[in-house]
């Protein structure tokens, strides 16, 4: 009787090892291509030095620190052979994860800086690059005409703090209810509504 | 229950199901491992029995290798565990307390149901004197509290004390455990006088054993970081979307929808900071911070059947939320086109072509000259609270103060 437990015991500890060993292998295989973990790609593009204002952008010029940085223009190459900044490397957008442009951008000790004719297209290239394992990645704010004009050409010192996420304008000018007394209009919170309080009790 | 509940699969509601199932499956394994009897149970003290000790440490490292795993496989939430905050005292007093009770009655009190199911009276005797002791507890809660919930140290792990990693401690574990059989063998044989064709003719167990320490040593070389994702949306396709601008949606079909709210209903969500979204934001809008997208209470508002809009103040802050919200499975979310920016500046501050030879051009410009004029007569502001209003549904976890057995 002894025997036979063991017997069936054995069995399907090894069934058992078998199929973890099997799954961990097509996970393996299924998952798609990344480097670092979701939450800390978070934490990285959390962090407020990633963007690069004006005013910093234009520090780093006059103290020849770009040579620090690998430069990407991330724009598509018709208009990178027009003009682009000094010592700046072509990596069009759409071809941002291939093999050779990843290895062009992976320079030991270098930090990756992007720019692109859109500064949102710039942010989500350093997200997929730091998900991809990248440490050291840094986007200019702005686009790149906006730096042209305002920090290559000539520096524009109302433009130092200038970045695409600042609001332009004051936005409750356009949806006020007209009926507050400071014109502040009224607005919907979102409610909370507990539905469900759920006991955890552990103990056998 | 695992990932099923929390990804949508399994209904929660249907929680109290499978803690059924899993409370008859551990009871079962309790009355086949011999632990109605109290005198297999009182065996682990006087040397001559140590079934209590080989099931439950079994129990343990088996739980624990396949939590790990499953854990590493990306099959359990980690965040979702409950692990039992430590009390000192209380762990301290209750441990005696247990440990003498369980000399004296030969039953702990999950032992105890099983022996009373099968019709051990001493067993019923034990679980009357138990709610004897729970009513004596909660009458004098108030003299007892102050050791009850004395010392509290959080959730401390042995592992962090002793300053090796979670992966390293579960290996020591099994160690520890599989010597701990070997030696309580021996040390019964003694006891027992068991002579050497009994020995014999035990079954042997080194296969369960050699997977083990496999399985252990497999979580100690496996890179910490987890290539076993295979839920997330690959990097390609990402790319693809956003440089292909696929992930967008436009002004005017916000506008739309912000106006007619009941034919075209959009999930609007703010990833702006707090302040940000306390200052301004669009009607109906429901705020969760960059930081914050990959919460779990906001998952299901997140996989909505409705188009999702993440807005900010530009596009920038929104596409690094659609990534990674993206990238985490959830697939039917875009990003206002232009942000807060481009919407003021389409809608207020451009001048719309109103009559034009292009009727495409006449139409949208009239469209836009309209929601103009209907924003700034506050009109999309409801003016009662629950007219639209989102509705964040919580499902909260209440600690309780002290569980186990």
């Amino acid at each position: 009787m002894n025997k036979i437990q063991a017997n069936i015991l054995k069995n399907a500890t090894l069934l058992f090892a078998i199929v973890g060993v099997l799954a961990l292998l097509v996970q393996w295989i299924a998952a798609p291509d990344y480097k670092a973990e979701n939450e800390a790609v978070l934490s990285a593009i959390a962090n407020d030095n990633q963007k690069i204002l004006p005013l910093q952008l234009h520090e780093m010029i006059t103290t020849n620190q770009l040579a620090d940085y690998t430069l990407v223009d991330l724009r598509p190459s018709h208009v990178f052979n027009v003009g682009t900044l000094s010592g700046a490397i072509n990596i069009p957008f759409a071809d941002l994860l291939k093999k050779g442009s990843l290895k062009q951008m992976k320079k030991p000790g270098n930090s990756v800086l992007l720019f692109s004719d859109d500064e949102s297209q710039a942010a989500a290239a350093s997200v997929l690059l730091f998900s991809k394992g990248f440490d050291a990645v840094k986007t200019l704010a702005n686009d790149y005409d906006y730096i042209k004009t305002n920090v290559l050409e000539t520096f524009d010192p109302a433009s130092a703090f200038s970045k695409s996420e600042k609001a332009r304008f004051d936005y409750n000018r356009f949806f006020r209810t007209g009926g507050g007394a400071d014109g502040a209009p009224a607005r919907t919170q979102p409610k909370i509504i507990q539905t469900e309080i759920v006991k955890t009790q552990g103990g056998c | 229950m695992g990932p099923l509940i929390p990804q949508g699969f399994v209904n929660a509601d249907l929680n109290l199901f499978f803690a059924f199932i899993i409370g008859l499956g551990f009871g079962y394994v309790l009355e086949q491992a011999g632990f109605s009897s109290s005198r297999k149970l009182a065996g682990v003290f006087y040397g001559y029995d140590f079934v209590v000790l080989r099931v439950f440490f079994t129990a343990a490292i088996t739980a624990m290798t396949g939590l790990l795993f499953f854990g590493y496989l990306g099959w359990i939430d980690w965040d979702l565990l409950y692990i039992n905050p430590t009390f000192l005292w209380s762990a301290i007093i209750g441990g005696a307390i247990m440990g003498f009770g369980f000399i004296l009655g030969g039953f702990c009190p999950g032992t105890s149901l099983t022996a009373a199911v099968i019709g051990k009276i001493d067993a019923m005797v034990f679980i009357g004197g138990m709610f004897i002791g729970i009513f004596i507890f909660g009458e004098f809660y108030d003299t007892f509290q102050p050791i009850y919930t004395g010392a509290f140290l959080g959730n401390v792990f042995i592992f962090d004390t002793l300053g090796i990693s979670r992966d390293g401690f579960a290996m020591l574990l099994i160690v520890v455990a599989l010597a701990a059989f070997i030696i309580t063998q021996r040390i019964e044989d003694k006891v027992n006088k068991t002579s050497d064709l009994e020995k014999d003719a035990r079954p042997s167990y080194w296969i369960p054993s050699a997977v083990l320490i496999a399985g252990g040593l497999l979580l100690l070389l496996l890179p910490s970081q987890p290539r076993t994702n295979w839920h997330e949306v690959s990097p390609d396709k990402i790319l693809t979307t956003v440089s292909n601008q696929h992930h967008l949606t436009g002004i005017d079909e916000v506008t739309y929808s912000l106006i007619n709210g009941k034919d075209r209903p959009v999930v609007l969500v703010d990833v702006r900071s707090a302040e940000d979204y306390a200052r301004f934001s669009l009607p109906g809008a429901i705020n969760i911070p960059l930081g914050q997208i990959l919460d779990h209470r906001y998952e299901n508002l997140l996989r909505s059947d409705q188009k999702v809009v993440l807005y900010s103040n530009s596009n920038t802050l929104a596409t690094e939320a659609w990534i990674i919200a993206t990238r985490a499975g959830i697939e039917n979310l875009t990003v206002l086109a232009g942000g807060l920016n481009g919407f003021v500046q389409t809608i207020f501050q451009e001048e719309h072509i109103t009559d034009s030879y292009n009727l495409n051009v006449e139409h949208q410009g009239r469209f836009r000259e309209k929601a103009k004029n209907y924003f700034l007569s506050g009109k999309a502001v409801p003016e009662k609270e629950s007219v639209g209003t989102p509705v964040i549904k919580l499902i909260e976890i209440e600690k309780p103060v002290q569980g186990g057995c």
